[in-house]
């Protein structure tokens, strides 16, 4: 139990820091605001939404390699199964290509030059794509567990 | 890309605490756009210009 709390504890903090933010963006107080002005929570201009961009990258990056890491060394050095990191690791990188894919559909739609590839068509062609790596991968997986 | 905004706003004796507010960015922006450290969007650029009362391209050029 106790080792169930102080797991915990960063996680409370995490949304104890963003359910203050939150409260402090939204209130109207004079004090709250000055206080908000200090700390520089102000408004996000186009400069600050870039940074704040960048941050993001970087930290997406950082969990991405942080969890594949620790997939591959629980996984080929200590022989343990994660198959859950993996999981949030792929559901990541499949976000990315699925996003990628619907904005730069966005993007370019409406033009009269350039028709761009229907975007059911392409997430078809991943849908068969995923599964026949799939069926690949697990056939692999089943001739190693019977050999 | 480089700049002379800081000139041009030195010129019409605007300070950063004044351009920022008409511009619609904090100061630290307009502090990075004068550094060359952060290239603004075409939407600020334009209004950049027409504050300064100065085309885009006499403010904002490329280098080499």
């Amino acid at each position: 139990m106790r080792m169930i709390i102080a797991c915990s504890i960063p996680l409370l903090m995490l949304v104890l820091i963003f359910a203050g933010t939150v409260w402090m963006q939204k209130s109207k107080s004079p004090k709250v605001k000055r206080m908000t002005t200090r700390l520089g929570m102000v408004k996000m201009d186009e400069m600050e939404k870039e940074i704040q961009q960048k941050s993001i990258q970087i930290a997406y990056n950082v969990v991405l390699y942080a969890l594949l890491g620790y997939t591959f060394y629980s996984q080929f050095v200590k022989h343990e199964m994660h198959p859950v990191t993996l999981l949030i690791a792929v559901a990541g990188i499949l976000t990315q290509g699925f996003a990628t894919l619907i904005l730069r559909y966005r993007s370019t739609k409406g033009d009269e030059d350039y028709q761009p590839y229907p975007i059911w068509k392409t997430l078809l062609w991943i849908a068969c794509i995923t599964v026949g790596l799939t069926a690949v991968g697990s056939f692999i997986v089943f001739t190693v567990i019977a050999w | 890309m480089r700049n002379c905004i800081k000139e041009l706003r030195k010129a019409r004796g605007l300070r950063q605490e004044d351009m920022a507010p008409l511009l619609g960015v904090s100061r630290q922006t307009v502090v990075a756009m004068e550094n060359n450290k952060y290239d603004p969007t075409l939407e600020l650029a334009m209004k950049v210009a027409r504050l300064l009362g100065q085309p885009v391209e006499s403010i904002f050029f490329l280098e080499g």
